[in-house]
C-alpha cells in the first residue's frame, strides 16, 4: 500500500491553555483532493502551519511526503506549494516580478524559471497583464496569481487555504477547474474551504474538524449517508402522497410543507421514490437535491457543540 | 546560500522604492543629506574639508540614518503587508533570509556614505580653491570606512532584532530611533553639564583620547563586539516557528 502523502498522528497544539489541536489524527492519499473542513477557529490554519514547519506542535507527530514536520521541515518546504489565507503578494511589484522572485527562491535555473513563470501565468489567464503591479489587480486575479506562485515549482503537494474565498462566481469556477486539472496531472491538494458545495464537488475525501478534534473523515458520500440524502420535490397532488412512499426502506423521513415534499433518503438516487409518487398520481415539476455536505457538517458540529 | 541571499536582496531592492509614500520619503532621506554633506558642507569648508570633522559626520550619521530608515521594514514590513508567512513557507533558508535583509540595509548605508564622500571630494576639487588634488588620507579613509561598516552592522542587527518582534514598521522605527537617537541626545547634555568647563573636563579629555591610536582602536573593538553581539542575537532570534503565531 502506498504511503500517505500526509500523515498526522495524535497532533496537539496548545496556545497557553487553549487547545488549538487536540489529538488530531488523519492521513491523505497521494493524487487526491483532500478537503479539510471546519468552522473558524477549528484548527485548520494551525494544522497547515504545523505541516509547513511554521509552527511547532505541542505533542503528537506528523509527516509530509515522509518527512517529519519538526526535524525535516526544510525538505517539506522544498517539495510543497502553499496558498495561505492571505495571498502573500508583494503588491508594489509586478505579477511577473512576484513569480520571478519565488521561482528564484525555489532555485529554478534562469531559463526554466522564465518558462515556468510564462506557463503558469498563461494557464491562469494572467500573462497579458504580467507587468501590472499585483496590488492593482482585482481580488480574483490576485488569488489566481497566488495560486500560480504556489504551483510554480511543480510541487507534489499543494496546501490551499480557502482558495476561492471572496471570489465571484466566475473566478471561483475558474479556480476550481484549474485545481481539478492539477490533480489530473498528479498533484495532491490539501484544501481548506468553508464552501461545502465546493468540497462536495472537488474532494475525494473530506475531514471535518471542530475545536481541534476530528469529527468525521471519509468520502463525501460516506458522510452524507450518515445523515441521509436530502431531496426536495415540487409538483401537483402532493398532499397525501407522503403515505405512498413513507414505508419505503430507503426513505428515512418525509415532510410535506409549503406544497412540497422534503425527503431524507438512504440512497443518493431518488428515481425509485419519484416513480412511486408518479404511480400515486403526483405530477412532478421539480426534483432537487439539498446541499448535502453542509447538512452533514452542521449536524456533526451541532452534536459536538 | 549566496544565490538565495542575492534573490532576497533583489526582492528588497525592487520593493524599496515602491512602498506607498516611500519615493518621497526615500528622496528626502537621500537627497537632503547628500545635498548638505556632499555639496554645501564641502563648499563651506573648502580644502580643509578633507581634514575636518565633516567626513566623520558622513561616515557615522549617514549610514546610521539609512539603516534606521530601511532595516525596520525587514520583517515588520513583511508582517504588516501580510507577506511574511508566504515568504517563510518558501524553501529559502533562515540564514539566507536573515543575512540578506541585514546585508541589504548595511549595503545601502555604505553606498550612501561612499556616494556622499565621492560627491564631496568632487565638489571640493572642482569648486573650491585648493592647491593640487585634495583627498582624505588613506589611513583616515580606511578608519572611517571600518567604523562606518561596524556601525551599520550594529544598527542593522538592532533594527532586525526589533523588526522581528514589531507588529508594524512604524513601531520598529520608533523603537530603533529611541535606542540610537534619544538615548545619546539625553546622555550628551548630561555629560556636558557634569564635565566642568569646556576646555579641560572629562568629555574634552575623552574626545582628545579618541584622536589617539589607542582611542581609535578601542572604538573599533567596542563597535565590533557590539556588532557581533547584536548580529548573533538577531540570528538566534530568527526562527520560523517564532515568527508565525
Amino acid at each position: 500500500m502506498e504511503q500517505p502523502i500526509v500523515e498526522i498522528d495524535e497532533l496537539t497544539k496548545y496556545y497557553g491553555t487553549l487547545a488549538a489541536l487536540d489529538g488530531l489524527s488523519l492521513s491523505v492519499a497521494r493524487g487526491s483532493i483532500f478537503g479539510f473542513l471546519g468552522t473558524n477557529g477549528a484548527g485548520k490554519t494551525t494544522t497547515i502551519n504545523i505541516l509547513l514547519g511554521l509552527v511547532e506542535p505541542s505533542g503528537g507527530a506528523a509527516s509530509v511526503l515522509g518527512f517529519d514536520v519538526v526535524d525535516e521541515s526544510d525538505e517539506i518546504r522544498t517539495r510543497v506549494g502553499a496558498l495561505l489565507d492571505e495571498t502573500g503578494l508583494y503588491e508594489q511589484m509586478s505579477a511577473y516580478e512576484n513569480l520571478w522572485f519565488y521561482a528564484r527562491a525555489w532555485r529554478l535555473p534562469k531559463d526554466q524559471a522564465e518558462a515556468r513563470v510564462e506557463r503558469v501565468l498563461s494557464d491562469l489567464g494572467l500573462w497579458d497583464r504580467r507587468h501590472d503591479p499585483a496590488g492593482s489587480w482585482s481580488r480574483g486575479m490576485q488569488q489566481r496569481l497566488a495560486l500560480a506562485r504556489a504551483q510554480l515549482h511543480d510541487p507534489e503537494l499543494l496546501f490551499l487555504d480557502e482558495p476561492t474565498a471572496g471570489l465571484d462566481v466566475v473566478s471561483a469556477r475558474e479556480v476550481r477547474d484549474h485545481l481539478a486539472g492539477l490533480v489530473g496531472r498528479g498533484t495532491t491538494i490539501f484544501l481548506t474551504t468553508h464552501n461545502m458545495t465546493e468540497a462536495e464537488e472537488l474532494c475525494d475525501r473530506v475531514a471535518i474538524i471542530h475545536r481541534g478534534r476530528l469529527l468525521a473523515d471519509g468520502h463525501p458520500d460516506e458522510l452524507l449517508s450518515a445523515s441521509g440524502y436530502e431531496v426536495n420535490i415540487e409538483g401537483v397532488n402532493l398532499d397525501g402522497a407522503a403515505e405512498a412512499i413513507v414505508r419505503r426502506p430507503d426513505v428515512v423521513s418525509c415532510v410535506s410543507e409549503d406544497g412540497r415534499l422534503r425527503l431524507r433518503l438512504t440512497t443518493p438516487d431518488p428515481s425509485a421514490v419519484v416513480a412511486d409518487l408518479v404511480a400515486a398520481g403526483v405530477s412532478i415539476h421539480e426534483v432537487r437535491r439539498g446541499t448535502h455536505l453542509e447538512d452533514a457538517f452542521l449536524e456533526l458540529v451541532r452534536e459536538d457543540s | 546560500m549566496i544565490t538565495d541571499m542575492s534573490t532576497v536582496i533583489w526582492k528588497e531592492w525592487k520593493s524599496l522604492f515602491r512602498q506607498p509614500g516611500s519615493r518621497l520619503r526615500m528622496a528626502l532621506t537621500v537627497l537632503i543629506p547628500l545635498g548638505y554633506f556632499g555639496i554645501i558642507a564641502p563648499l563651506q569648508a573648502g580644502g580643509e574639508f578633507t581634514t575636518g570633522a565633516e567626513p566623520w559626520f558622513i561616515a557615522v550619521v549617514l549610514p546610521l540614518l539609512t539603516v534606521i530608515m530601511t532595516a525596520p521594514d525587514s520583517f515588520a514590513g513583511e508582517r504588516e503587508r501580510k507577506t511574511l508567512r508566504t515568504l517563510l513557507a518558501s524553501t529559502l533558508s533562515d540564514s539566507a533570509i536573515l543575512w540578506a535583509k541585514l546585508g541589504f540595509a548595511v549595503l545601502l548605508g555604505m553606498a550612501m556614505m561612499i556616494a556622499t564622500l565621492v560627491l564631496a571630494m568632487v565638489v571640493v576639487n572642482l569648486f573650491t580653491n585648493t592647491t593640487g588634488v585634495a583627498a582624505i588620507g588613506v589611513a583616515r579613509l580606511i578608519h572611517m570606512i571600518g567604523v562606518s561598516l561596524l556601525l551599520s552592522a550594529m544598527a542593522a542587527g538592532a533594527a532586525v532584532l526589533i523588526s522581528l518582534r514589531a507588529e508594524t514598521v512604524q513601531q520598529a522605527q520608533q523603537t530603533l530611533a529611541a535606542v540610537f537617537f534619544v538615548i545619546p541626545s539625553v546622555l550628551g547634555p548630561v555629560l556636558l553639564i557634569t564635565s566642568g568647563d569646556g576646555e579641560s573636563g572629562p568629555v574634552v579629555a575623552f574626545f582628545d583620547w579618541l584622536g589617539t591610536t589607542s582611542g581609535r582602536l578601542t572604538v573599533v573593538v567596542v563597535l565590533a563586539v557590539l556588532a557581533v553581539i547584536l548580529l548573533t542575537a538577531a540570528r538566534v532570534g530568527f526562527r520560523r516557528t517564532r515568527l508565525v503565531s
